[in-house]
């Protein structure tokens, strides 16, 4: 015991005295709340768009209106050629192209339908098909419009399917509501894994490994005197990760905070767990970063953090399963925004806690204090 | 009575052999130097000692423990001062001592009198409490020494202890090895310094993984027929 | 020149000698740019949702079915109140709940018209938009077919062309973003961690104390790098090209002239930070700050850069990302010849010789 408390003991007085490691703890979650919310916004609000009015009717202007008054587009005007839209479209000023076509009123008139045609910049597949969805949305709009005011008689005499949306778990419809949750997520797994896997194979390529090993001390007590350190820093980190959450974007935690607060700490226990076990395999410093780096890439790909999961293949949703930061990702958004409670939980905390044992009893196996 | 009595000791990586059937034996309190150019298989030897490695074949009984099956028990007994310096940087003289005393088991109160016994007798008293980091490479082996033997091993194993520090340095470190084996610890200590031979007790050299020469150093000087161990070096490797 | 080529030697055995970190260097890319390009669709299928059917009566039945057959949704639960909603939504994942009102057929025959209640869950609100729009989607078709006429009476036909990238493939949109990333952690990270371990360990004294200029010591590190992150670089378009289907509209030279030359940017940010940091963690650190993190979120790869407050924007344009990521995707998409990006060129040249610079001065001042 005495041993582990002094090792706890060196922990720490090195932790505080490297101004840098120190600066991460702190600095780090300041700078991801303040730049992710900001910026990790996937939320397409405005899309530039132009129209080719060949037709240059009343009706031709009413949609053109139409399209200016939506809140979703900006309109960048109208303009006479293709090749100067295709243009604007190469150099990034518009996303949309409306085509109108020539007789478009008559045909309108007349009810012998008319097409238009609209050209998406489509590299940016999520901004191309959001877009597109709003193109049908004005359009349908209008037609409604056009029946009632003019009188024409199609869609009177047809039934209507309308739909009203109410929005649930974040009602002010606020992106920030989602991202501000995973900064948490990212925040315990950065130091979960990152910062302890570095630490110890620092030692190793600094040497002072041997010297530890070259003594009586046993393996899990010098494990546990790494442990225990740094999963009380991340449960710091956390701690203070709700707080600026409150305060600074007032997002308060719907669901049972000792509920949040356990399993974030099962959570960083795998995290520990899987940062020594990379420790222990690599050989130095930029080979545990790599590993680190690369897991924590797929980790965050693959929770729906910035990315939906529902589109995914089947095998990438198995290999999901193994990814903690999922697990963990549903918990905090469920905890979060949802207000879950802890029985609704009892899988992803056993799931969680089967990884924790499963990866500590491999790291305390690969970690050798003599070799062959 | 004997603190170290290595038999048929031998290392292999892959198809190399660095250290191949050696054989000697250490009396208590003496000092015994393993000498050797760089790469002739020292380090691996020590490491196999302190229970760092596990040899290929062979054995070694260590202050009467078998480095194959007791390891555990022979880290308890043993002091290292590796070739690198390996005090952690970041932290004080004091809280360096402490820690390694602490793993050693040594009670709290009388871990603190013997850390403020050893820094004195280092005239390091008022340094305690200043970074590692920020005192000079001759002051840290010693230092790296006094946290060696702080819990008083019954051997200690010094690789190299000296490379890189000054000739006066040197001298003043072989004075606290003296004053260690006065007390009654083994020392074992590798070198490639030819003239710090001169102080052990007794020295063997050691080539390609071999034990070539052992025997105190008038006995090998006459041996050979010159006048230094140095020479019986440059002579031996001329053979 | 000499000295150069000595140090260079003993950087590239360094490398091959360390297998492992040569293998990740080299597999790392590669198997980002397949799961990034696998995993990542904007289209969501058989995505669950609930259907609350108040109504019970053929039409409903109808619209139930029609939405199950989509392939967008997988109907999980038909709960039968409010209350109940709230738990799917918990226990089952539903992504969405659609509320059938009472007597749906009736207000269809007699009132012409029937509303539906849709309840998103907007913890994603991108998810949550997208399939808003298919349930609009496919409302869309059920009134239409309940109404039995075509689309074209009197409503408009709309044809859409995706410029660009026809079948809306995403890859398009990441494999600029991972080729940038990668140059940035092969060139910038890996140099400048490589050189903080040679001062952590001890060595760069061993090396500083020869003869050879500092410069070289430090550029004969960062130029094995450089080769490395060219060959992910290459082999990142050549997967995207040949497993994703990517196009390569502009000349292959420009593409590549525009890779070495943010190569050279980023091998210069490399420098810059070696400059400043002692240990490895340290390069690491600044490295993922103030380098990667930015990257990410400010070089409008994977976020929109016209959403963000103006500082961001201002912000985005220091950093070199931006400007390769736009010139990048003009010369393979939209088939930019050299005059089209020049400007972006210039501009990252331009950061190069700035960093160089500083971090040369640094360098002097360490004598």
């Amino acid at each position: 015991m005495r041993v582990i408390l002094m090792l706890i003991k060196k922990e720490f007085l090195q932790v505080f005295r490297s101004p840098l490691l120190l600066s991460i703890l702190i600095v780090a979650p300041m700078v991801q709340f303040i730049l992710f919310p900001f910026t990790a916004d996937y939320e397409i609000k405005v899309l530039d768009i132009a129209f080719i009015d060949n037709d240059n009717s009343t009706l031709s202007h009413n949609l053109i209106n139409e399209f200016s008054a939506s809140k979703h587009f900006r309109s960048k005007g109208i303009i006479d050629s293709k090749s100067y839209a295709d243009k604007l479209m190469k150099a990034d000023k518009i996303d949309f192209l409306v085509e109108i076509p020539l007789d478009f009123e008559k045909h309108l008139i007349c009810q012998d339908g008319t097409t238009i045609a609209i050209t998406a910049n489509a590299i940016n597949t999520v901004k191309a098909g959001i877009g597109c969805g709003y193109v049908q949305t004005v359009i349908g709009d209008y037609l409604k419009e056009i029946s009632e005011n003019t009188g024409l008689t199609t869609l009177s005499n047809t039934a209507q399917l309308f739909t009203t949306n109410i929005y649930w778990y974040n009602e002010q419809m606020n992106y920030r509501n989602l991202i501000v949750p995973g900064i948490l997520v990212i925040l315990v797994t950065l130091i979960g894994a990152y910062v302890t896997a570095l630490n110890l194979v620092r030692e190793k390529e600094i040497g002072t490994i041997e010297q530890i090993n070259v003594t009586p001390i046993k393996k899990w007590q010098f494990l546990l005197g790494k442990m225990i350190p740094f999963w009380i820093l991340g449960m710091a980190e956390f701690i203070l990760g709700l707080i600026l959450m409150k305060i600074i974007f007032g997002i308060n935690v719907q669901g049972s905070i000792p509920a949040l607060l356990c399993i974030t700490a099962i959570y960083l226990l795998v995290m520990l767990g899987l940062g020594f076990f990379i420790s222990a395999v690599s050989e130095n410093q930029l080979q545990a970063m790599f590993i680190v780096f690369f897991l924590f890439i797929v980790f965050v790909l693959l929770s729906g953090l910035f990315t939906p999961t529902e589109g995914m293949p089947e095998w990438a949703e198995k290999i999901n399963y193994l990814n903690p930061m999922s697990f963990y990702m549903e918990v905090i958004k469920k905890m979060v925004l949802k207000g879950c409670q802890w029985a609704d939980l009892k899988y992803q905390t056993i799931v969680l806690s089967v990884m924790a044992v499963i990866l500590n009893s491999a790291a305390m196996l690969s970690y050798k204090d003599s070799s062959k | 009575m004997q603190s170290i009595v290595a038999k048929d000791l031998t290392k292999q990586f892959g198809d190399f052999t660095a250290v191949n059937h050696i054989n000697f034996s250490v009396e208590k309190g003496e000092i015994f130097g393993f000498l050797g150019a760089n790469g002739a298989g020292k380090t691996t030897a020590i490491k196999m000692m302190s229970g760092l490695l596990l040899p290929t074949s062979g054995d070694a009984i260590v202050g009467g423990y078998s480095i194959r099956t007791d390891s555990k028990q022979i880290k308890r007994h043993i002091g290292y001062m590796s070739q690198r310096f390996s005090l952690y940087n970041d932290l004080t003289i004091f809280e360096n001592m402490q820690l390694f005393g602490t793993v050693y088991g040594i009670p709290a109160k009388e871990l603190k009198d013997r850390i403020h016994q050893s820094l004195s007798k280092l005239k390091m008293d008022d340094q305690a409490n200043s970074l590692v980091a920020s005192i000079p490479l001759g002051w840290k082996q010693k230092l790296a020494f006094a946290t060696a033997i702080l819990h008083r091993p019954e051997i200690v194993f010094l690789d190299e202890p000296t490379s890189g520090v000054d000739p006066i340095v040197r001298r003043e470190f072989w004075k606290l090895i003296y004053q260690a084996a006065a007390s009654g610890i083994t020392i074992f200590v590798t070198t490639h310094y030819m003239d710090e031979a001169e102080y052990c007790h007794r020295i063997s050299i050691m080539a390609e993984g071999s034990l070539k020469l052992i025997g105190t150093p008038s006995e090998l000087k006459q041996q050979m027929g010159v006048d230094t161990i140095d020479d019986v070096f440059v002579k031996f490797v001329k053979r | 020149m000499k000295e150069l080529r000595m140090i260079l030697h003993k950087e590239m055995i360094h490398i091959m000698r360390d297998k492992i970190t040569l293998f990740l260097v080299l597999a790392i890319p590669i198997m980002l740019v397949l799961l990034f390009g696998f995993t990542i669709s904007t289209e969501i299928r058989n995505a669950k949702i609930a259907i609350f059917d108040q109504a019970k009566d053929s039409q409903s039945q109808t619209l139930i079915d029609k939405i199950s057959s989509s392939g967008y949704f997988q109907v999980v639960a038909y709960p039968e109140t409010e209350s109940e909603i709230d738990q799917d939504f918990k226990d089952l994942d539903i992504k969405l709940a659609i509320i059938i009102p009472p007597n749906f057929e009736g207000s269809l025959e007699n009132e012409k018209m029937a509303t539906l209640q849709i309840i998103d869950d907007v913890s994603d609100l991108n998810v949550a938009s997208i399939l808003n729009n298919y349930i609009l989607a496919i409302c869309h078709d059920f009134i239409n077919e309940y109404n039995g006429q075509g689309l074209e009476d009197g409503s408009i036909d709309i044809v859409t062309n995706m410029l660009y990238n026809p079948e809306a493939n995403s890859v398009y949109m990441f494999v600029p973003g991972i080729i940038t990333l990668i140059m940035i952690i092969v060139t910038a990270l890996m140099s400048s961690i490589t050189l903080a371990r040679e001062k952590e360990t001890g060595t760069m004294r061993m090396l500083l104390i020869t003869p050879v200029k500092k410069v070289y010591v430090i550029v004969g590190k960062v130029i094995p790098y450089m080769g490395l992150s060219l060959i992910s670089t290459i082999m990142i378009i050549v997967i995207s090209v040949f497993v994703f289907k990517m196009p390569i509209n502009g000349s292959i030279a420009l593409l590549l002239l525009l890779c070495i030359i943010f190569m050279f940017t980023a091998a210069s940010f490399g420098m810059m930070i070696s400059a400043i940091s002692k240990t490895q963690i340290d390069a690491m650190m600044v490295t993922m700050m103030g380098l990667f993190l930015p990257t990410v979120l400010l070089s409008g790869f994977l976020f929109p850069l016209d959403n963000m407050p103006m500082i961001f924007q201002i912000l985005a344009d220091i950093f070199p990302a931006k400007w390769f990521i736009i010139a990048i995707k003009d010369v393979m998409i939209k088939g930019s010849g050299f005059f089209d990006i020049w400007k972006y060129l210039g501009i990252l040249i331009l950061m190069a010789i700035v960093l160089i610079a500083l971090s040369l001065g640094n360098v002097d001042k360490r004598k």
